[in-house]
């Protein structure tokens, strides 16, 4: 399996995070909190299009909304795939950090 | 703040709808507007409408980055679909590819002849500037002659014209050589040093000014170098060369780079032309001197050049008794291969008409191999469309099918691309035996060529596709589950390409066909002449002193006779079949333009030629020798001579010969091949003791022990002329030679012809078989109500039969036509016989039965229960 990348596993803990309400603004506005920085549209759809694609994301569309002029919204939904995906990635962070300070200490002993 | 919520900027919005779609939900654009609006309201409508339009034109890089990693994902995937397919259906892959491949190998073939053909002396650096002399001599209104130049008028061209750059002559000639123990006659190009400023054959190794051409200097070839000194360093190795009498030593000043074999001037030894021609380069007479070759600024003055030539050098031509219509004319280099008009020394000229009609043949191979891969796709396997069929079903879009059937077509070509340089490097020396060409296919290495091959099997690959891709693409779902494909079907495209097929492969043996009955007629008509177990003496390089060439001719003759195995000794100045041309003035002064020789008074008989009136040449009839003429009846009928015997003529090149009286008219024969008409023409015994003498001996052997006859003659002649080589042919080969080209031709018709037979009847087996599988079930309860087998097969046989009939009936007249427009080449030539339309119709006809029959006797004799248990 594809390693995910920092923007994808990013995205993916921003859908988790958002829960039902995750579509693309908040998404949007969830990583511009944690980051800081202003995350473009192109880029972010693109992603979402690819996640989708890779099957890491599932989609679905709301009823229409008044408040958007009738139209609906595109909710994002981790799959079991982007779990996996998730979860081993994290795994690696996590053997490559503590392998990194287990031998910073042994070298400090 | 203003509540009321504006629009965002329109293009933008279309923008971003186009780039992200959502599956045409457009979600994404009311993700953004709702962005939008917030902004709006925190920052005002100027901000808010920047901040959209920087969105859209910052998403453009993500949208084509992701649209390509798209494409990719997809072309990937019919990269895969049409691997899968090819090897799915080997058998129709292999048809495809196989013809395809064989199709492109001719023409890659044909395209090296015809570029071959094309760029015949273009490896000269300044060929476009290089200009051949020549002159035309009238005598009267139309009788035309042509001369080279003058022999001294080369030296004054540079000075008279500032646009010449540079003048040469230049001249061929046998000499005996030399070297060591070994004598061989080889052929001499005698040169002005001048020429090799016009002509670029460059010099590999040598001294320093070997193209100076000192007097005792000769300059080889590459294989004659090879072939005298082997592996040993030529330069200052000394030849010996017997130039008229005596032998004359040469040092080796220099050795020729490889030259190119399509070159018209075929250069081995090269000498200064003083050496051959000495004095006579300073006499203006009318008689033929050197070729004159010219280079000039460029090429554009050519015509302006021409002009001015009446009112200077052809001034030296009207005081020689010629009419003011003569003159000098220019004539390009470049122009003379394919085009040419007047030779001199240049050899090898060739037809472009064969070019055109190879060229043509060609695209129709090509053409006959892009239907076999229409059919097969649309005539194509049922499972093929059953797959296409659910492809639509789970929503595949018309521009994806189109897309998966391009992808399929021009895989299958670029493989037979390839396939096709791998058969025609196989095949290349089959076709240089073939063409008697050295064609190499190096070129196509060029990058210009690979492109070309990129861009021809691109184009092929998309044509073929083309059909295939719109109909199955258009059809619909149902349709394409109930097979309305195919042969069987309505399909009368399928019908139509299968016709055609056959009518370019029948055209093509018709053609074939008529090439070769045009040779074989050439060749056993000969010329009219009794040729048979006859061969000619080569006189011309033993001695310059032509009386001495007598003495051998009637020594020799002497001596032969007494033996019985020889049957007939005679002899000529001009070869029986290069006559020259003359001009003869009769007693009211009229001219005419006719061929003429001067014959041994055996000549006649030797070639079994019959007299229509008036007596031959006798022998014991002293004052025959020099004064009595024989013409050919064609003489008679043109200038409508009547009662002829007894008139009188006199050579106008001759005066001092004198008038000349008509003692015989002899049946018209052939001096030249047939492709020529016959001309007025006369034969004349040589004066006694005058100088014009005999060149070649003609001696006829009896069938018995031909080695040891030959031996005897060379015995002979060895006693005679000891310096000299012996060098005779044989007749019948000398004459085959001048049909040489449609020999070629001829094998190059037959090579393609069965080359287009065969591809389209592997597209007639393939789809022989898909019909066959297709009708599978029908035949075997046809079976099972009792059809006979044979019943079975013509039921199959008959629907391609009567495609291949039909070929024919369009076949027919289009090759009637073509054949009797290509017959006008020829002078004397066959009629056209309805058996070559008969015999190619058979053949045609029956090799579509063979193969359409290899299928249905198997299907005519499989058991019924193995395609009809599983329903």
């Amino acid at each position: 399996m594809k390693l995910l990348s920092r923007t994808e596993e990013f995205i993916l803990l921003a859908v988790i995070y958002l829960k039902e309400s995750a579509y693309a603004v908040m998404i949007r506005q969830r990583l511009k909190e944690v980051t800081g920085k202003s995350w473009s549209y192109g880029a972010l759809f693109t992603s979402l299009e690819q996640m989708v694609r890779k099957g890491y994301l599932d989609s679905y569309l709301t009823e229409p909304l008044s408040e958007r002029g009738g139209r609906s919204k595109r909710i994002y939904r981790i799959s079991l795939t982007g779990k996996e995906a998730l979860t081993a990635i994290r795994e690696m962070g996590n053997t490559m950090w503590e392998a990194a300070y287990t031998r910073e200490a042994g070298d400090i002993n | 703040m203003n509540s009321v919520k504006k629009k965002p900027p329109r293009l933008s919005e279309y923008l971003f709808g186009r780039m992200f779609p959502d599956k045409g939900h457009y979600t994404t654009v009311s993700d953004i507007e709702e962005d939008f609006h917030d902004l709006q309201h925190e920052k005002g409508i100027f901000y808010a409408s920047f901040w959209y339009r920087f969105q859209t034109i910052s998403a453009i890089p993500n949208y084509f980055s992701n649209r390509t990693k798209r494409t990719y994902a997809m072309f990937k995937n019919y990269l895969k679909i049409s691997a899968r397919n090819l090897r799915k259906n080997k058998l129709y892959s292999l048809i495809n590819i196989l013809s395809l491949a064989i199709a492109f190998g001719c023409c890659i073939l044909i395209f090296s002849f015809i570029r071959d053909e094309y760029t015949y002396d273009r490896f000269h650096e300044h060929a476009d500037e290089i200009f051949q002399v020549y002159s035309e001599y009238y005598y009267g209104e139309n009788n035309i002659v042509w001369r080279r130049p003058q022999s001294p008028l080369a030296p004054t061209l540079t000075p008279m014209f500032p646009e010449i750059l540079n003048a040469a002559r230049a001249d061929y000639e046998d000499y005996i050589v030399r070297y060591e123990d070994r004598t061989f006659t080889e052929r001499f190009l005698c040169v002005d040093p001048e020429f090799f400023d016009i002509f670029t054959f460059p010099v590999k190794e040598g001294n320093r000014n070997a193209t100076e051409l000192e007097m005792n200097s000769v300059i080889l070839s590459q294989d004659m170098a090879e072939k005298y000194f082997g592996e040993n360093e030529p330069i200052g190795k000394v030849l010996q060369v017997k130039i008229r009498d005596g032998f004359r030593t040469f040092a080796v000043s220099g050795v020729f780079e490889k030259i190119p074999s399509n070159s018209s001037l075929p250069l081995d030894f090269v000498i200064n032309i003083r050496i051959s021609s000495g004095e006579s380069l300073d006499v203006w007479d009318l008689s033929s001197g050197p070729s004159v070759f010219i280079r000039l600024e460029n090429r554009e003055q050519a015509a302006d050049l021409e002009n001015k030539f009446p009112d200077t050098i052809n001034k030296n031509l009207y005081d020689k008794g010629v009419s003011k219509k003569s003159g000098y004319h220019l004539n390009s280099l470049t122009d003379y291969h394919l085009d040419y008009y007047y030779s001199g020394v240049l050899r090898n000229s060739s037809n472009k008409l064969y070019s055109y009609i190879l060229s043509a043949i060609s695209v129709l191979v090509l053409i006959i191999a892009v239907c076999n891969f229409v059919n097969l796709s649309v005539g194509g396997s049922s499972p093929r469309m059953k797959e296409i069929g659910l492809r639509k079903v789970f929503g595949a879009q018309r521009k994806q099918l189109i897309r998966q059937f391009w992808v399929e077509s021009i895989i299958i070509s670029c493989i037979a691309i390839i396939t096709g340089v791998v058969f025609s490097i196989g095949f290349l020396p089959t076709f240089n035996e073939m063409t008697q060409r050295m064609l190499s296919l190096d070129y196509l290495m060029g990058i210009k060529y690979i492109l070309g091959l990129c861009c021809a099997g691109l184009l092929v690959g998309v044509t073929s596709g083309i059909y295939p891709a719109l109909a199955m693409s258009r059809s619909t779902t149902v349709d394409l589950f109930k097979k309305v494909f195919g042969m069987t079907g309505k399909n009368s495209f399928s019908r139509f390409l299968i016709i055609f097929q056959f009518v370019i492969s029948i055209f093509f043996i018709i053609f074939t066909i008529a090439i070769n009955k045009q040779y074989d007629f050439m060749m056993d008509k000969k010329f009219g002449l009794d040729s048979e177990l006859a061969i000619t003496l080569d006189l011309q390089n033993s001695s310059s002193d032509q009386s001495r060439n007598d003495i051998i001719f009637s020594t020799l003759r002497d001596r032969l006779q007494s033996d019985s195995r020889i049957v007939s000794v005679s002899a000529s100045h001009a070869k029986y079949n290069m006559y020259s041309a003359s001009v003869v003035e009769n007693n009211m002064k009229e001219r005419s333009l006719l061929r003429f020789n001067w014959v041994d008074y055996k000549y006649l008989d030797f070639f079994g030629l019959k007299l229509t009136e008036g007596r031959n040449f006798q022998k014991d009839r002293p004052s025959d020798a020099g004064r009595t003429i024989i013409v050919n009846q064609t003489f008679v009928d043109q200038y409508e001579v009547e009662s002829p015997i007894g008139k009188k003529l006199s050579n106008i090149f001759k005066r001092s010969w004198g008038d000349g009286e008509i003692i015989g008219i002899v049946e018209d024969f052939h001096y030249n091949s047939l492709h020529n008409e016959i001309m007025p023409l006369y034969l004349t015994l040589p004066d006694e003791g005058g100088d014009d003498h005999y060149s070649y001996i003609y001696i006829k052997m009896n069938s018995d022990n031909i080695r040891s006859t030959l031996d005897l003659i060379k015995r002979e002649f060895n006693r005679l002329a000891p310096d000299d080589p012996f060098m005779y042919s044989f007749m019948d080969e000398e004459i085959a030679r001048e049909y040489e080209s449609e020999k070629q031709y001829g094998r190059m018709f037959s090579f393609v012809s069965f080359f287009a037979i065969f591809i389209a009847c592997s597209g007639l087996f393939g789809l022989t078989s898909l019909t066959v599988a297709r009708r599978n079930k029908e035949i075997s309860i046809r079976k099972v109500l009792g059809a006979s087998s044979s019943g079975i097969m013509s039921l199959i046989n008959r629907d391609f039969l009567v495609l291949v009939a039909a070929g024919n009936l369009f076949a027919w007249p289009i090759a009637f036509f073509a054949v009797d427009k290509w017959l006008q080449n020829f002078a004397f030539r066959i009629g056209i016989n309805p058996l070559f339309f008969i015999s190619a119709g058979f053949i045609a006809f029956f090799i579509a039965l063979f193969t359409v029959s290899l299928q249905s006797v198997r299907t005519a004799s499989a058991n019924p229960v193995d395609s009809l248990r599983d329903e």
